[in-house]
């Protein structure tokens, strides 16, 4: 188990038990390249803004979704919505736990070095302040949050208290020396690489002298103890708060109370690196009653949710399973309601992740209750089991789970949704799941009616078509998720062509391993109420169909019409002039050629000249000119983002001309190819394409071989020595490679150096590959 | 001056030329016969008793110490650290990775701003790599697109000035860094290691593929050894795309996408050992 749940103690006023600082994170995505990605249904959360989401438009849920949103899902499903109150706690909860958490400098510290400054002048160090520490185990590599917001915050306020009423600089000036060597302990001593041993634990506060002022003495003796305890000193830190809070004089005696509680619960998850101290949590725990007792302090009546969350962390780990238990009971709704629904969500994550033994950023497709603490609570739970079973996407789900799910479905809307998004067409009990699903109403609606009409295999079903409930949801990731089938079992070209384009969810970067856009975190402003409405891109499901199943024939009816979305129409008219000048159809190539001057009017010049040409080599080489003064140029058209340079430029990362063609399931966007009713009559016309074209060596060693072949019959074509020189700069920059490279390289350099003495081309042509 | 001095004299030039293609420290800090390295992400990793029976220790852990994420200002460069856990044993050396991530293709900024910039993001890094524990190595991960090979130059070359001059400067690749993009050698980067990741290839995936088939040798940048940075989850496939060639690796570091456990990152090592160079890296 990582330590970062457990040393995660955040600020007095709110507790950061969860911490899984990086939720979501796919690290199998965090190698680039990294491009700008299209998505259509998001996988990991629903469509932002989120406050929709918390509001009952629950959608099409995913199985996918952290563990938070399928308890909202859960509770509409369920017909017990959430109060406006809890839709607000569970937005504050999905906005903390997306937010990049930072280790730099946080606001309330760049406060204090600002107030701090002011008396001791500027201090360089405290530009890049890391508050985190490393605990001191050998093999330990994780951070926690040492010195939260509040402490610079209580400091901040001491300093401007102290200035307030006592004006002698002297004394101020030695409170904020003394407070430099309390957050100096912040982070880790850094190891001292000049004279190789470890960094010592910089100095800390001494104690005041005799002939200071009381209040001096006051803050000194817990400026030291808050020393100690960063430092994590923590039985001397246990001592000096305990001395102070003796102090009936220190002001510092109230919180010195709470500091305890805090250096045994520190003392408890840094003792160990595995697990926790449990006896010191207990302790723990009898010092927190003790503390709602003292009178002397109203039971620190002010200091009540401060302490409920320390409760609430002592509990997790001394009590988990009646902890899940109770969390549980609440989230559904039922039962006690103390406490607070984003305690009880971040709670539920954590309970939920030792239940399984998951790693939060590594959650898996199948999850079991491994850890014995939660055995027999977390069956007594029906949330829970339907959070597990729901969430199941492993093919090889175990038979039981999906028995556990037909025996509650027909009772229980939840399950019903559950059972549903588990079986297929072939289910027995098929039709009898189709009635109940259309009888489900309510913020269910949506989800249910996906789930009758993907298992009826129709486009209409109970009463409303595929194409009818795309029109009514307006979340996108929904929306694109109905019309995903609606694609799949189109069979007329123009509505096929029509479903191609889609409003993606969002773009997102691939280095963005939590699915969401840069700018997610304007979607939390009050103000943000719609869902977002982005341009149309090309689905890269369809994508698939016209690359690889959609004969050549077919192309220019899929160029005139008028479903075709406009900005994409220059990529599909240059596919088909790629395609065609592969097959050797040149009537086609000039059909696409005479559409692709249309679209883009910069290469009108040289598709004019390919137009010029009427005996087939002289086609060849035009064609093969236009495609290596074009690195954009392929016979694939791009689903999802565009590529972002420009036709005419190399793409940094090497996204130029083309490689073979390869249908089939795509590594990295999961797709699967399927058999679309459009094409399927044309499927060996599309197949006998395909292998003649991938027949041809590769792109650059075939262009360049066409202009090399040409050269050799035309040396005076003055097209020669720029195609010869953009042959070698094409084999330079591309990683596109089979044994032929080097030698189209050279023989286009040779015949430049040769041919073409004093040719600006050839003078720009150095080296070849 | 004799023939066969000016041929010495000529060896030596060409020698220190070479050499200095890319600088680096004199102190190599990882082991020689540290030749596979497990990369620790994200995940809490449990590398325990990793080593293949009836082998020496020959494994070390590269973990990664955080993230330091880039805007296109100052004020927009965050830096998010690791917080899981590591479990390993004997066999670890210290080398800590740093995952830099630069956002805008291109930045706005004048030359004192850059400066500034680049400064803060070598401020990011250090403060994720070095800690109260000695690392013998830093390896940067940053895809850096062909607008961004200026900025991670300076970048580099601000850190290594940094860095402690015991400590190795190790860099992550793209894959097609390795084949036929001398941009590295030309910026004349202060790299000890240079580790060209041959998984998740997106586009290049395939071509990658063929280089290798054709039996094509992947860049050792200058170096005099040749790394490879692997997939747990495309290690059959790889294995199978290089089983026909001659390819050795001078060392191979190890990813796996759903962290490392004993039984995996055994397994991982078994199957790589294979491709490890029998003369000793220089």
């Amino acid at each position: 188990m990582s330590l970062k749940r457990l040393l995660a103690l955040g600020v007095i006023a709110t507790m950061t038990t969860s911490s899984s600082l990086l939720t979501m994170c796919n690290p199998a995505l965090a190698c680039g390249p990294f491009d700008i990605d299209a998505v259509f249904t998001y996988k990991l959360h629903p469509d932002l803004p989120l406050s929709l989401y918390a509001s009952g438009e629950i959608g099409i849920v995913q199985p996918t979704y952290a563990r938070s949103y399928l308890v909202v899902a859960y509770r509409y499903l369920a017909g017990k919505p959430l109060s406006a109150i809890d839709q607000a706690q569970a937005i504050a909860f999905w906005q903390k736990r997306l937010s990049q958490t930072s280790m730099d400098t946080p606001a309330d510290a760049k406060t204090w070095f600002a107030a701090r400054d002011k008396v001791l002048g500027k201090n360089k160090d405290n530009e890049f302040f890391d508050v985190y520490r490393t605990p001191n185990f050998a093999d330990y590599y994780g951070s926690y949050l040492n010195c939260p917001p509040d402490a610079f915050r209580t400091a901040t306020n001491t300093l401007t208290e102290r200035q307030a009423k006592n004006p002698d600089k002297a004394w101020l000036a030695d409170f904020v020396k003394n407070q430099d060597a309390v957050f100096c302990h912040c982070r880790s001593p850094i190891y001292d690489y000049k004279n190789n041993k470890p960094g010592a634990e910089p100095a800390f506060p001494k104690p005041a002298p005799a002939d200071a002022p009381v209040w001096v003495k006051q803050d000194r003796a817990y400026q030291i103890a808050a020393a100690n305890f960063y430092a994590e000193k923590l039985d001397q830190a246990l001592k000096d708060f305990s001395a102070i809070y003796l102090d009936d004089n220190s002001p510092w005696q109230k919180i010195a109370g709470y500091m305890r509680v805090r250096c045994l619960i520190r003392k408890a998850t840094l003792s160990q690196k595995e697990g926790v101290d449990k006896s010191l949590l207990q302790q723990a725990k009898t010092e927190i009653d003790l503390l709602k007792q003292n009178k002397r302090f109203d039971g620190y009546t002010n200091m009540r949710q401060g302490l409920a969350d320390l409760e609430s962390f002592i509990e997790l780990r001394l009590a988990p399973g009646p902890a899940l238990a109770r969390t549980a009971t609440y989230l559904s709704g039922e039962g006690n309601k103390s406490g607070s629904f984003f305690r009880h969500l971040d709670d539920y994550a954590y309970l939920m992740d030792q239940a399984f033994q998951e790693d939060p950023e590594t959650p898996g497709d199948q999850h079991a209750v491994k850890n014995v603490d939660y055995k027999d609570s977390f069956a007594g739970a029906d949330l829970n089991e339907w959070i597990r079973i729901f969430s199941n996407t492993n093919k090889d789900l175990l038979s039981v789970d999906i028995e556990t799910a037909r025996a509650k479905a027909f009772s229980s809307t939840p399950w019903l949704i559950c059972y549903a998004s588990k079986i297929g067409r072939d289910a027995p009990d098929r039709n009898m799941v189709i009635e109940h699903l259309a009888k489900v109403d309510g913020p269910g609606k949506t989800m249910a009616r996906y789930h009758m009409l993907r298992l009826s295999g129709d486009n209409a079903e109970g009463g409303i078509t595929l194409a009818q409930l795309a029109g009514h949801t307006k979340a996108p990731s929904s929306r694109n998720a109905i019309d995903l089938v609606r694609l799949e079992r189109e069979s007329d070209l123009e509505r096929f062509i029509k479903l191609s384009f889609a409003s993606p969810a969002a773009l997102v970067g691939s280095y963005e391993a939590r699915d969401l856009p840069d700018d997610y975190e304007k979607t939390f402003a009050p103000t943000c109420k719609d869902y977002p409405v982005l341009k149309p891109l090309l689905r890269p499901e369809a994508a698939l169909q016209y690359n690889f199943h959609m004969p050549l024939a077919m192309w220019q009816s899929v160029l005139n019409s008028a479903n075709l979305e406009p900005s994409r129409k220059a990529d599909f008219a240059q596919a088909y002039f790629v395609r065609a000048s592969l097959l050797g159809d040149w009537a086609k190539a000039d059909l696409a050629a005479t559409i692709l001057k249309r679209c883009m009017p910069a290469q009108a010049g040289l598709l004019d000249g390919y137009l010029a040409a009427k005996q087939t080599p002289d086609k060849l080489f035009a064609a093969s000119y236009f495609m290596i003064k074009n690195p954009g140029a392929t016979p694939l058209v791009r689903g999802g983002t565009p590529r972002e340079t420009d036709y005419a430029r190399i793409d940094d990362f090497q996204n130029n001309w083309w490689g073979k063609l390869e249908p089939g399931k795509s590594e990295n966007t999961g797709l699967t190819d399927f058999n679309s009713p459009v094409f399927a009559k044309h499927a060996s016309t599309a197949s006998t394409e395909l292998n003649k074209i991938n027949a041809h060596k590769y792109s650059v060693v075939w262009l360049a071989d066409n202009i090399l072949a040409y050269a050799a019959t035309h040396p005076a074509d003055a097209r020669i020595p720029e195609a010869l020189h953009r042959i070698v700069r094409a084999t330079k920059v591309t990683q596109y490679e089979d044994k032929n490279i080097g030698r189209v390289s050279k023989s286009a350099f040779d015949l430049l150096h040769r041919n073409y003495k004093g040719n600006k081309w050839t003078n720009e042509t150095k080296v070849h590959y | 001056m004799t023939g066969s001095k000016s041929l010495k004299l000529l060896l030596f030039a060409l020698v220190f030329a070479v050499s200095h293609v890319v600088s680096a420290t004199t102190n190599p800090a990882l082991a020689a016969d540290e030749k596979i390295i497990l990369w620790s992400w994200f995940n809490a990793d449990d590398t325990c008793q990793s080593q293949p029976d009836n082998l020496d220790c020959a494994y070390a852990l590269a973990i990664l110490r955080g993230r330091v994420i880039a805007g296109d200002t100052i004020a927009r460069i965050v830096t998010v650290p690791r917080m899981a856990a590591v479990k390993h044993n004997h066999c670890l050396r210290d080398m800590a990775v740093v995952r830099l991530e630069i956002l805008p293709d291109r930045l706005d900024l004048n030359s004192t701003e850059l400066d500034l910039y680049i400064e803060r993001l070598v401020q990011s890094t250090l403060s994720l790599a070095l800690g109260s524990r000695p690392i013998q190595c830093l390896q940067i991960d940053c895809d850096a697109r062909l607008t961004q090979r200026d900025l991670y130059a300076r970048y580099l070359q601000t850190l290594r000035k940094r860095l402690p001059p015991q400590i190795e400067l190790s860099i992550t690749a793209l894959a097609s860094w390795a084949f036929g993009d001398r941009w590295i050698a030309k910026a004349n980067l202060p790299v000890d290691e240079v580790v060209p990741m041959y998984f998740s290839m997106g586009k290049t995936g395939s071509e990658i593929k063929h280089l290798f088939v054709a039996g094509k040798k992947p860049d050792d940048f200058g170096l005099g050894k040749r790394v490879a940075g692997l997939r747990l989850q495309e290690l059959t496939d790889f294995l199978a795309t290089i089983e026909h060639t001659s390819l050795e690796f001078d060392r191979i570091y190890l990813f796996s996408s759903n962290g490392w456990s004993p039984q995996n990152s055994r397994e991982a090592i078994k199957l790589v050992l294979p491709l490890l160079s029998r003369k000793k890296p220089q």
